[in-house]
């Protein structure tokens, strides 16, 4: 068995629990969304774990620095805010690109399930729907769904594995 | 409607917008009616093997029956065994294109990985990299460039391809920072309208323009230009000016630091200065206090900076964040506390807009290589910050800039002048 057909059987699943195959298109893609989501969110937990003290060191400087360029504004300093403004800037670009691993983490899910269905569903038109809609038309609403829904679980503290 | 709530609507929009954009990019392959019928035997059917989509469609094109844009370009393409030709005796390669170079999947993981190694330890320099990847590394430049004569239809779909799968593992960053400041409400919202909508403009006028015309040699060069403006931006950051410079401005911000820890014993702050106040805005002036301190600047002034950023992030295929924080703090002198949200979210709908001109202009999306991407991503960006303690950052971005200057001239080379450098 290859590691597609592998992996390939156990997407499958839930594609066949009902025997009515437009529930049982529905039903596995909706299943297929929920569990991208969930696996996205987990992984990128993961990597907002390893990335957790250059996280917190680039966010929290670029969190200083903009504190004291308010101060600077304040005190109507015009040349210490735009040096303290410059300095936090710098670590708002680290800090951005740190991100880019946690978004990975979050959508290779998802782009792996629609990777599957383009290829085990290909040609197939989705039951019920408008001429040109395919298994991805179908995917993406409940992923959204999946993803925002995740979001609202889990602790909100600013370097929690669960925010972004 | 308050500012969060209308964030809200707009990433709901965005999203909308992107699953129709890829809905209308299935239309490709004309199918008749629903079938469900055929849905049922997709379930209880073998998996493909390997999928052969492209050659198949090509076959239809051949038949007369409508299909899609790499399709007919595969059809129009002509047959033979030379460079430029579509050897139907090959397996399918990227993009399901017979004789296409296949990527081995453990090729593109290992590549990811270094790009995921780079974005959580140097910076934004990951974004080049990706994109080095698919034009060096994987081999789809040079086949690209090949059909220029041929095939030109085909090798410009390939072209675009590269730059959608390039948008697609820069973009990540955008989409998790504007979630994150979308929780913070760290918005300047005539500020985020005006850079939008240049940034839906830009990168819609971008994508649209070049979608299908833009030949592999003329994108390698304009990227190589851009590499080349990077690398030397980097080695003027080290230049003993620059540095004197930057430490100028950290003994200034410094200096202050102790200031403000002086004044604090027993200083108590105006609350009712906090935060941000428009008090006017129009289509030639927004006045806004910030902590008490009036900011004034031309909304046309950042409408015209998200145009032409949005349009050249677009046109190379990367994130365009880069440009516009220091864009947004230098012109409009905007506090970085407001301009990283605002830009984030210009970035994201740079990004989709992208994204989704491309898709329903045709271009096909390689999902398994993406997915393979993301994951090796994921696991750069996990082992980075677990090796960055052993490495000097000076020496970092000494490498980085020798490497940007070495794949910007090779590419400004191979792309504009036809000479090609090793390695590149």
């Amino acid at each position: 068995m290859t590691p597609f057909q592998a992996v390939d059987n156990f997407l499958i699943i839930p594609f066949r629990v009902f025997s009515n195959p437009e529930a049982g298109f529905y039903f596995g893609i909706t299943v297929l969304a929920f569990f991208s989501a969930a696996l996205g969110w987990g992984s990128k937990a993961l990597v907002a774990y390893a990335n957790r003290v250059r996280r917190k060191q680039e966010d929290g400087e670029a969190t200083r620095r903009s504190e004291l360029s308010f101060q600077a504004l304040q005190m109507q300093d015009k040349e210490a805010y735009l040096a303290q403004n410059n300095l936090a800037q710098e670590h708002y670009g680290n800090s951005l690109a740190l991100s880019a691993g946690r978004g990975a983490a979050l959508l290779w899910p998802g782009i792996v399930a629609l990777a599957w269905l383009s290829i085990r569903f290909e040609g197939v038109p989705a039951p019920y729907l408008w001429a040109s809609a395919g298994p991805v038309t179908v995917f993406f609403p409940p992923y959204i769904l999946a993803l925002w829904a995740l979001s609202r679980l889990g602790p909100k503290t600013p370097h929690s594995p669960f925010t972004a | 409607m308050n500012k969060r709530s209308l964030i809200v609507s707009a990433i709901a929009a965005l999203s909308l917008c992107l699953w129709l954009g890829i809905a209308v990019a299935q239309q490709a392959p004309a199918t008749p009616a629903a079938d469900a019928a055929k849905a049922a035997g997709a379930v209880a059917g073998e998996a493909a093997k390997t999928v052969d989509a492209a050659a198949a469609d090509a076959a239809k094109a051949v038949d007369g029956a409508p299909v899609s844009k790499l399709a007919a370009a595969i059809a129009k393409a002509p047959r033979g065994t030379e460079k430029g030709m579509i050897d139907e005796s090959k397996p399918a390669g990227f993009l399901g294109i017979p004789g296409a170079p296949t990527v081995n999947p453990i090729l593109a993981f290992c590549w990811a990985v270094w790009v995921g190694w780079i974005f959580s330890t140097v910076g934004a320099f990951g974004g080049v990299m990706a994109g080095v990847g698919h034009m060096s590394v994987f081999g789809f430049g040079s086949y690209a460039g090949g059909l220029k004569k041929a095939a030109p239809d085909l090798g410009k779909i390939v072209t675009d391809s590269i730059k959608a799968s390039n948008q697609f593992l820069v973009g990540t960053s955008a989409a998790i920072s504007s979630f994150n400041y979308l929780k913070m409400g760290r918005l300047v919202l005539p500020l985020a309208i005006s850079l939008g909508l240049g940034s839906l403009i830009g990168a819609y006028g971008a994508a649209a323009l070049s979608a299908g015309k833009l030949d592999f040699k003329s994108y390698q060069g304009y990227f190589g230009l851009f590499v080349l403006v990077l690398g030397c931006y980097l080695l003027y950051e080290m230049t003993p000016g620059a540095q004197t410079k930057k430490k100028t401005a950290k003994e200034a911000a410094r200096a202050f630091e102790d200031a403000v820890k002086k004044l604090k014993s027993g200083e108590s702050v105006d609350e009712s200065k906090l935060g941000l106040h428009i008090n006017k805005f129009n289509l030639s002036t927004c006045e806004f206090v910030f902590y008490g301190v009036p900011f004034k600047f031309n909304p046309l002034i950042p409408f015209l900076g998200g145009i032409c950023i949005s349009a050249v992030a677009a046109f190379l295929g990367v994130g365009g964040g880069f440009l516009l924080v220091p864009f947004l703090t230098s012109v409009t002198q905007l506090p970085m506390y407001l301009a990283a949200g605002t830009s984030a979210l210009a970035v994201l709908v740079s990004m989709v807009t992208s994204i989704i001109t491309l898709m329903t202009k045709g271009t096909p999306i390689e999902w398994t290589l993406i997915g393979t991407e993301l994951v090796g991503i994921t696991v750069g960006s996990i082992i980075g910050p677990m090796t960055s303690k052993y490495l000097s950052d000076k020496l970092m971005k000494r490498i980085f800039i020798a490497l940007s200057f070495y794949i910007g001239v090779g590419y400004l080379l191979a792309g504009f002048v036809g000479y090609k450098i090793p390695g590149v």
